[in-house]
């Protein structure tokens, strides 16, 4: 691996430490700015990644589609999966590629920042095997470790904090837009167990490392905003929300709001409970406003979920007249 | 690709482990091994004073990096978990612990004690003064940068370097600022003192002379070193012996700051300040290998001793009456070693410490 380290990393270190000489020794400065940099001078490859892969997710239904049709016959479907990718123009190793171009760099960024974060005399020694004979680059080490309100080379809870909550986001935009039960259930764990594990292990960090995946995640978003072509999954909740919203409106609660909820579910591809609105059983239509809060005042939903309650417009708050 | 990340950085930061150097006294040796433990050696057999001592600590990583220092029946021990260690010599158990409650952040350069205090440096950029008998604090002063230096004392002034480039003169009474000289590189070594001029290597890739009274510098080196200078430099009939990362002894005039010989090349890069013994320089590579540099022809032969090869040399060595004291180091093992400069042989068996 001396290849490796006296390279790619070896090339890394030296750029920050000779950059930080520009953002005034600062190597949290540098480290937001040298990833800026990198994150752009890939666009290109992380534009096509994106597309792939949204493209795959569009083609799912229809994956899906053929391996229902074709179960017991696994040539027919690959010949049948391949001329889909075709027809589409997707290629299934597309964004496989992307990645395994840029893996290499990234690797190299991330093992220079933890080099360059040590703080132990051993450390420093190796460090100083890495440096090229620029003498910025040998004046500037040690770099300064303060950063904002906290020491890159220890955890900090806020970062962690923020390391989780922005990759969330950037999980959320890119996820995929489905009715189905289980690809449903899949991406909701995805979408939250990796950024809870990634907050979690930032706790242990160098919040300089916690800094980095910020700074990457931050600029990842606004990227996907302009390759997506909007805030993608953020928005479908929201816009989802507001088309099950005024199909509840329009139908004035009245008996025709579960077939409301249901094409408005189908027209913007979230469910009533994904756009956290739950519908109350229509059983219920005939009893007053007290009556309605006595039940459900111990129903407690998730932070959030607005309740409809479904009544017709000839029961609202009457009681039906005793015969 | 995120989880590729990770766990391709796992292994890169490093636990402190120490270099602690040897305190020699007329018939005795200490050192702290990797492990923490305090070794107390019989000078001329190599036999254990009492049986090895471990500092303990809830505080942090026991590493030591400095020199134990001697003051009447205490070993003084400064470590990286942030704390000062003393143990008794009689009787090898633990005496005073500074600070008494909690840590300091890590202190890395050693201590050293001078007319009844205890001074050392430590990472949060402070050099600290304590009072030798009990260790009360006397006065501390706030350099700006890590100070990973044994601060050096002459007469009624304490030199400190800090990795914030600068070099630091206090009174040593009062800790007061009496000047500080500012390079273009990190300062880790002790300075060295000799006449009226402070010595230092520098980050910078240079070795300056300062004057001693007024801070103001006399030279910077004329050639530039490929790397920085980490180990203390040494001085002898004028000359001054720089050893450098680069695997190379810059050999350069106290007065002038020209070298007056080509730098004599090792094998690897010099991280153990090295030692004089009669008219010889004794210097270490980091790969093992001691070398006797001739400061008459400022010529060094072939290695006059190799430790074994799976050690490294990074603590300072030491040597009394003829005897170079040699601590190496793997990751999880080290030992002592005793050679006689001049038959090139062992007096005893080396001595595994940990």
């Amino acid at each position: 691996m001396e290849w490796w380290n006296a390279g790619p990393v070896a090339l890394m270190i030296n750029s920050l430490v000779a950059l930080s000489s520009y953002l005034y020794g600062s190597l949290g400065l540098t480290i937001i700015i040298l990833t800026i940099i990198i994150r752009f001078a890939m666009y290109p490859l992380t534009r096509k990644q994106l597309h792939s892969t949204r493209a795959m997710q569009e083609l799912q239904p229809k994956i899906a589609e053929l391996q229902k049709k074709y179960a017991k016959d696994k040539q027919r479907l690959a010949e049948e999966q391949m001329k889909l990718y075709r027809e589409s123009g997707v290629s299934p190793a597309g964004c496989g590629v992307s990645m395994l171009i840029q893996m290499p760099i990234w690797i190299a960024l991330y093992q220079s920042i933890i080099r360059l974060l040590g703080n132990t005399p051993e450390d420093l020694l190796g460090l100083s095997k890495s440096l090229w004979s620029w003498p910025v680059v040998y004046e500037m080490v040690p770099l300064s470790n303060n950063f904002l309100w906290f020491d890159l080379h220890l955890p900090d809870m806020p970062m962690a904090v923020l390391v989780g909550a922005t990759m969330w986001l950037q999980q959320k935009m890119v996820t995929p837009n489905t009715t189905d039960p289980q690809q449903r259930s899949q991406s909701q764990l995805m979408l939250w167990m990796m950024p809870l594990m990634f907050g979690f292990l930032a706790m242990s960090f160098p919040s300089g490392l916690s800094l980095y995946w910020v700074a990457s995640n931050v600029i990842t978003i606004i990227m996907q905003y302009f390759i997506i072509g909007g805030w993608g999954g953020l928005a479908r909740s929201r816009e989802g929300r507001e088309v099950i919203k005024s199909s509840i409106k329009r139908s004035g609660g009245g008996g025709d709001i579960k077939k409301r909820i249901a094409q408005a579910e189908q027209s913007s591809g979230i469910t009533a409970m994904d756009a956290d609105i739950v519908v109350e059983s229509s059983t219920h239509e005939q009893e007053t406003d007290q009556e309605y809060q006595d039940r459900t005042k111990d129903i407690s939903y998730p932070g959030g979920v607005k309740t409809i309650r479904h009544q017709s417009k000839r029961s609202k708050g009457r009681r039906p007249k005793k015969r | 690709m995120v989880c590729v990340l990770l766990f391709s950085g796992c292994t890169l930061r490093s636990k402190p482990i120490g270099w602690s150097g040897i305190a020699v006294t007329d018939d005795a040796l200490f050192v702290v091994s990797v492990d923490g433990t305090l070794v107390g050696l019989n000078k001329s057999d190599g036999q254990p004073l009492w049986p090895e001592y471990p500092l303990e600590s809830s505080e942090g990583d026991i590493a030591i990096y400095g020199v134990p220092v001697v003051y009447g029946d205490l070993i003084h021990i400064s470590s990286y978990d942030g704390r000062i260690y003393t143990v008794s010599i009689s009787s090898g158990y633990r005496g005073f612990i500074y600070p008494g409650k909690g840590s300091l952040e890590p202190i890395v350069g050693g201590l050293t004690i001078s007319n009844g205090k205890v001074l050392f440096g430590c990472d949060d950029g402070n050099v600290y003064a304590l009072n030798a008998d009990d260790l009360t604090e006397e006065w501390t002063f706030q350099t700006g940068g890590k100070v990973w230096s044994i601060p050096l004392v002459e007469g009624n002034t304490v030199y400190a370097s800090s990795l914030n480039n600068k070099i630091y003169a206090l009174d040593y009474t009062q800790g007061t600022e009496k000047w500080h000289f500012e390079a273009d590189g990190a300062f880790v070594s002790t300075p060295l003192m000799s006449g009226d001029s402070v010595y230092a290597g520098c980050f910078d890739r240079h070795v300056y002379a300062i004057d001693a009274t007024s801070g103001i510098l006399k030279w910077r080196s004329e050639s530039e070193a490929n790397k920085w200078f980490w180990a203390q430099p040494l001085i002898y009939d004028g000359v001054i012996y720089a050893p450098n990362l680069d695997g190379m002894v810059y050999i350069i005039d106290a007065e002038t700051g020209r070298e007056v010989a080509q730098p004599v090349e090792l094998d690897s890069p010099i991280i153990s300040s090295p030692v004089l013994v009669n008219d010889r320089i004794i210097i270490a590579s980091q790969e093992g290998q001691v070398y006797s540099l001739d400061t008459t022809s400022n010529r060094t032969g072939s290695p006059i001793y190799r430790v074994d090869e799976n050690e490294e040399i990074h603590a300072p060595l030491v040597s009394s009456r003829g005897v170079v004291y040699i601590h190496a180091q793997s990751s999880d093992e080290d030992t002592l070693y005793a050679v006689d400069v001049e038959t090139r042989k062992e007096i005893w068996a080396p001595v595994p410490l940990s």
